[in-house]
């Protein structure tokens, strides 16, 4: 969703999400980990979930430290390759090496090795056919709805969101309605870094806090943001549930080894039969 | 006219979008507060240009240009939109994914209080919106459309609004409709400056015409000058040789 939203409204294919997403899950992982015991942090478990206060903490500086991040790249980069007539080519490019910096960084101070928040065995429970599903999984279900809500509200409800809208479809008119589009970009980019944070977490969270872990989500998170029509935080989401299950459930029929194509081939077909996304909308 | 002073005034002015490739040269316009007055001329004559350039929103600028007896050369789009000009760009002149309720909110973003209030009053200058408020842009027909871009402008209460071909993409009917429409907004006091292709539809409804000449003015005069003079005939309202223009062929409805 922060991926489908900093293209709807800056027009930037940012290919340094995923690595967003794998700062928030570090950022938070320094904060539950040893490091982050001695400031105080770590400990505590709700009820049946895997984690505790830490861990909230941790998501909360994952999203400030991520914000602030993605407002530092667009002070520093995007604006000014905006200002210098930068397409949107130019914007890919830059935020290709962007997440291969970022990248680096992480491995440079975690290594490439695997950790989790909280060490341990989290047994699943049956729900209803035999599926199995953990606690922790029912949590970011809940907290996924509770941020598409909150993205809805601030979307439609609030003046600022609107004006985000206004920016992201007509951005010369918008700026001529009195709209200040500059403080609208870095609004854009808080909410998306915030989005990516929090997403990097829960990956973390539901898989390991590895340094490349929000890097292999990119290319299927692209394929949800174009399955859902590109500048769609609903189709977004609802592209990357019919992505996620599409990939399991497909290694029924075949090779594991194939389940990263998947979601590629479902864009591919649909892209042929709805240019737009499933809910693109013509102009 | 009379020794009232005008509500815009624009004095040797020349610009265009890059800086030594001029496209309008020394041009001086007055508009008054009870006036409708209409740009007319060939394509590429520069009147958009013109109009781009009264409101702000053109990169280059010389020259002076002067709002409500204030100096506002040099003034940025916003600036001059909060300090009372409504301007309705040609095309993408509305937020098409947006509701026609969201469209006013958006124009009148610089409000500090009584949106709500603004709202319903520019709804009831337009029935067709006012029915539907929750409406998508992108689902209005044309006229409407073009209605919207204006009641949007319509949300600071401006003194002036600059309309660059608002028939443009219309059918005849449609046409008129919108034109009365113009005129009722003007019959507020808001003074209309309006650029047209259909210069004699639009002349029908001006106090004054202007005719542009590749970048220049070459012509001023009453509306009804305007639509009388073989001249202006000939080389802009399509007509033939000898083909006069009567007053009752277009007279206001």
């Amino acid at each position: 969703m922060g991926l489908t939203l900093v293209y709807g409204v800056l027009g930037v294919g940012d290919f340094a999400h995923g690595d967003k997403m794998g700062w928030g899950m570090f950022l938070a992982f320094f904060v539950v980990s040893s490091e982050g015991a001695n400031l105080g942090f770590a400990g505590g478990q709700f009820g049946s979930l895997s984690f505790g206060w830490g861990l909230v903490v941790g998501v909360l500086v994952a999203m400030l430290g991520v914000a602030a991040l993605s407002l530092v790249l667009e002070r520093l980069v995007f604006r000014r390759l905006r200002d210098a007539g930068g397409t949107f080519f130019v914007f890919a490019i830059a935020s290709l090496g962007i997440s291969i910096g970022m990248r680096a960084v992480i491995q440079l101070i975690w290594g490439p090795s695997n950790f989790r928040y909280t060490p341990g065995i989290h047994p699943a429970t049956e729900i209803l056919g035999g599926i199995k599903v953990k606690p922790d999984q029912f949590f970011i279900v809940g907290i996924t709805i509770l941020a598409a809500v909150l993205l809805y509200w601030l979307l439609y409800r609030t003046r600022f969101g609107k004006a985000m809208r206004a920016t992201a479809d007509n951005p010369g008119l918008a700026e001529a309605s009195g709209i200040d589009t500059n403080r609208i970009r870095y609004g854009t980019w808080i909410v998306g870094g915030m989005l990516a944070a929090l997403a990097g977490v829960m990956l973390g969270l539901q898989a390991e806090v590895r340094f490349d872990a929000g890097f292999r989500l990119l290319l299927p998170l692209f394929a949800a943001v174009i399955l859902g029509g590109i500048g769609n935080p609903w189709g977004a989401l609802f592209g990357g549930l019919l992505v996620g299950i599409a990939q399991e459930v497909s290694t029924q029929w075949i090779n594991t080894g194939l389940k990263p194509g998947i979601p590629f081939v479902i864009v591919i077909v649909v892209l042929l039969l709805r240019p737009r996304g499933l809910f693109g909308q013509a102009r | 006219m009379t020794n009232r002073s005008p509500l815009l005034r624009v004095e040797q002015f020349s610009g265009g979008y890059v800086e030594g490739i001029e496209i309008i040269h020394d041009v001086e316009l007055d508009l008054f507060g009870d006036e409708i007055l209409t740009i007319i001329g060939p394509n590429g004559a520069g009147k958009s240009t013109l109009l781009k350039a009264i409101v702000g929103a053109l990169p280059f600028e010389h020259g002076r240009r002067y709002f409500q007896g204030e100096d506002v050369s040099g003034w940025s789009t916003p600036r001059m939109i909060a300090s009372g000009v409504g301007y309705v760009p040609q095309v993408d002149n509305v937020f098409t994914s947006m509701s026609i309720r969201e469209n006013l909110e958006m124009g009148g973003y610089m409000r500090r209080d009584g949106l709500r209030e603004r709202i319903g009053e520019v709804l009831a200058m337009f029935p067709d919106l006012e029915q539907r408020p929750g409406e998508r842009a992108s689902r209005l027909s044309g006229g409407q459309r073009q209605m919207l871009a204006m009641a949007r402008a319509l949300m600071l209460d401006p003194v002036m609004l600059c309309l660059d071909e608002p028939t443009a993409a219309l059918a005849p009917a449609a046409r008129g409709e919108l034109l009365s429409r113009i005129y009722q907004i003007h019959m507020t006091g808001v003074g209309i400056l309006m650029v047209e292709q259909n210069a004699t539809e639009a002349l029908v409804w001006s106090d004054r015409g202007l005719v542009m000449v590749d970048g220049e003015k070459a012509m001023e005069g009453s509306g009804r000058e305007m639509l009388t003079s073989p001249e202006v005939g000939r080389a802009f309202l399509g007509q033939e040789e000898g083909e006069g223009f009567t007053l009752e062929e277009g007279s206001r409805q």
